[in-house]
């Protein structure tokens, strides 16, 4: 008898079979974060004995934490895989742009101007995300290959339909499609899964101590040489983790003691803060902050 | 928790604009404990045209796109997700416009329960029968209509009864088998998750329980037939390795099966899932095949078992739900998509009638179909996976039509 976590195993190993035979060359946009981590484990088993059929994309922002970077490179060279890594900053310089001067310059909307351009220079004609239909309610309303236009941009309003569990991944030359094979995955499911298939992840994802100062949210800010700290922030080393793995100038740490994958779903199970929520202040910014995002290209 | 045995059910919820869809999901969501308080907070922040006299408009919580929220409509679906000790279940909230019956299709097509609403102020409509004809054409297989606002009529059990029985005439007639009416008010709640003794002359339970207590039947005469269709084929020493999901019914190493429109003879050598060796694979579970035999075998091909084998013909009778602006055409070439298959196909008839030879956005039509190759499929009734397709503009590769064969 097959369980909720093999039925959604099942769907994703569909998309992801779907998704090799259906374009010349599709790559997974890989962040070094548990979604895209699953989605890793998932390809491998979908494909196996053969090994994964697609290479890994890093859109690389300059701000990542060192224990996901480390992660990623073990990742990639025990299992073979090519890795095609974007520096944000040199697209940054190429096209003349500054860091915001901000308390927390977050390069999250530069990443677009990487991933466009990967896409371009490479030649993906498709980019396996880990994004989560219940992470945020644009998300909610995509499609499992969304379909993006010549300029990288998604048209909410124009999507096709997606019926039964037929993937139509016929484009036109220079369009692109960004798949989501956990569409319909929520944060829990993922942790259940990391947990029965034993899936190793960064550190960062477990209690460990950390210097900190506090946001007003309660939520808590990692101190380091990319976030501005000033005279009224109280630094205090705290036990910390984080449910999300982003940029370390937007991406915020959850006090917590979890520090084994059972103790986090414990602690997931009672949580009253969204995953997004508790971490993103990139997400903070307006309502309509992703899909507006999302719409210019964005993962 | 027992995870053993939790199982995945997908529902939907359709109905007029204005019923009250987007309400419902988010006092079901809000009800069960699956909205955070962020997202709450959120809420009280934002105000739209929709905003009863609530604290919070919960159907902000599905209406995540701007045009949406400024409209104060639902355009395309919306998934959300909230989980009870035996089961996961997937909501779709699906737009209640006629323009937007594609993304209602979309929401609807995997679903095992229905929620069509009706406003008890102005009863069923033709966008309830429309709703509910999608619904028995997909072969959904339970039906709860959620008869809403009782809390603007006094909880009156005589509109409630009148408007029952109008449409359980009409579901016999469009060929709905479990169909069952709930009065309720999404907006306070009642009937929904909790019973105040409001209606004190209806015993059908809450929706919540009666989604409950739904659990998917499997059907006796799939699981006798193995079906898989080939995803996709990877290159090794020997034979190829075929990459598929079984579809219905079940394989072990050693079975004689057969493939393709042919039939062709073939022993299963190896089943490879989850990164072992197995015996036996059944429905459901992504496997990976090897043959004894050396084949040639492409994606979209269909392995079968010679009990029940699957149709093979160039023509096939369907049903179709036109979705593009662009009409159908009799004798335009487009593509069929089923599953994992995509050939060039025709429609030859329209409702058996020669005369037509256009099809309109929205319509629900029975044609004839031909492709330009021979192809396997099942009746919809006997594989929902097999008995499927899409139809794909050739040159812009938009989904133009989704399609039951009969």
């Amino acid at each position: 008898m097959m369980d909720f976590l093999d039925q959604l195993e099942a769907e994703a190993i569909y998309i992801l079979r779907e998704t090799a035979a259906q374009f010349q060359n599709p790559v997974l946009l890989f962040s070094g974060g548990k979604d895209s981590i699953c989605l890793v484990h998932l390809a491998k088993k979908a494909f196996y004995p053969h090994k994964i059929p697609f290479s890994l994309l890093h859109i690389d922002t300059g701000h990542n934490f060192q224990e996901a970077l480390d992660f990623r490179d073990v990742l990639v060279q025990d299992l073979n895989l090519k890795l095609f890594i974007r520096y944000v900053a040199e697209d940054m310089t190429a096209n003349g742009l500054v860091d915001l001067d901000q308390k927390f310059p977050s390069r999250n909307t530069f990443q677009t101007i990487s991933l466009l351009k990967a896409i371009e220079l490479y030649d993906f004609d498709a980019c396996i995300g880990g994004a989560r239909r219940d992470e945020e309610k644009a998300r909610a309303k995509e499609r499992i290959f969304s379909h993006r236009n010549h300029q990288g941009k998604w048209l909410p309003e124009s999507q096709g339909p997606e019926v039964w569990r037929i993937l139509n991944g016929s484009i036109l030359k220079g369009e692109n499609m960004r798949v989501f094979p956990l569409s319909n995955w929520t944060e829990i499911d993922v942790w259940q899964y990391i947990l029965r298939e034993n899936i190793l992840l960064p550190s960062l994802y477990f209690s460990h101590s950390r210097p900190c100062f506090q946001l007003g949210d309660g939520s808590l800010m990692y101190v380091n040489q990319f976030v501005k700290v000033d005279e009224n922030d109280v630094i205090e080393t705290r036990k910390v983790r984080y449910r999300t793995v982003g940029d370390m100038t937007c991406t915020a740490a959850i006090e917590s003691d979890a520090s084994t994958v059972s103790e986090v779903i414990e602690e997931l199970i009672h949580a009253r803060i969204s995953e997004r929520g508790a971490t993103r202040i990139d997400d903070r910014i307006s309502d309509a902050g992703m899909e507006d995002r999302k719409k210019e290209g964005y993962f | 928790m027992d995870m053993e045995n939790k199982k995945l059910i997908r529902l939907f919820t359709a109905g007029n604009v204005d019923d009250g869809k987007s309400t419902l999901i988010g006092r079901l969501l809000f009800d069960s404990g699956a909205i955070s308080t962020d997202i709450l907070l959120g809420l009280s922040e934002l105000k739209n045209s929709r905003t009863l006299h609530e604290n919070f408009d919960l159907s902000y919580l599905t209406d995540g796109l701007r045009a949406e929220r400024e409209q104060g409509i639902t355009i395309d679906v919306a998934y959300k997700y909230f989980s009870t000790d035996t089961h996961k279940y997937i909501i779709s909230d699906t737009p209640g416009h006629l323009e937007y019956t594609r993304n209602m299709f979309t929401g609807a097509s995997l679903c095992d329960i229905a929620i069509i609403l009706i406003d008890v102020n102005t009863g069923i409509t033709e966008q309830t029968k429309r709703h509910s004809k999608i619904a028995a054409l997909l072969q959904v297989s339970k039906v709860i209509v959620a008869v809403n606002k009782m809390d603007l009529i006094h909880y009156n059990q005589d509109v409630f009864d009148k408007i029952s029985s109008e449409y359980l005439t009409f579901a016999a007639e469009i060929g709905l088998v479990d169909v069952s009416l709930i009065p309720l008010s999404a907006l306070n709640g009642e009937q929904v998750t909790f019973v105040t003794g409001k209606m004190p002359w209806y015993h059908g339970g809450t929706l919540f329980e009666q989604i409950s207590n739904f659990s998917p039947i499997e059907k006796v005469i799939e699981s006798s037939s193995f079906r898989l269709q080939v995803q996709h084929v990877l290159p090794s020493n020997d034979s190829d390795f075929y990459l598929g999901e079984v579809v219905s019914g079940s394989v072990a190493v050693g079975q004689k099966i057969q493939v393709g429109v042919a039939g062709k003879f073939v022993t299963v050598d190896q089943i490879i899932s989850n990164f072992n060796a197995i015996d036996q694979a059944s429905a459901g579970m992504p496997i990976t095949l090897k043959l004894k035999e050396n084949c040639n075998v492409n994606r979209g091909s269909v392995f079968f078992s010679k009990v029940l084998p699957p149709s093979c013909s160039n023509k096939i009778k369907a049903t179709l739900c036109w979705m593009s602006k662009n009409s159908g055409l009799v004798d335009q070439e487009y593509f069929l998509q089923l599953g994992s298959l995509k050939v060039k196909a025709c429609i030859k008839k329209i409702n058996e009638d020669q005369k037509i030879n256009e099809i309109q956005l929205n319509e629900i039509v029975a044609v004839e179909i031909q492709t330009k190759e021979i192809i396997a499929f099942d009746s919809y009734l006997f594989s929902k996976e097999l008995g499927s397709f899409i139809l794909i503009d050739l040159s812009n590769n938009a989904t133009l039509a989704a399609g039951t064969i009969q």
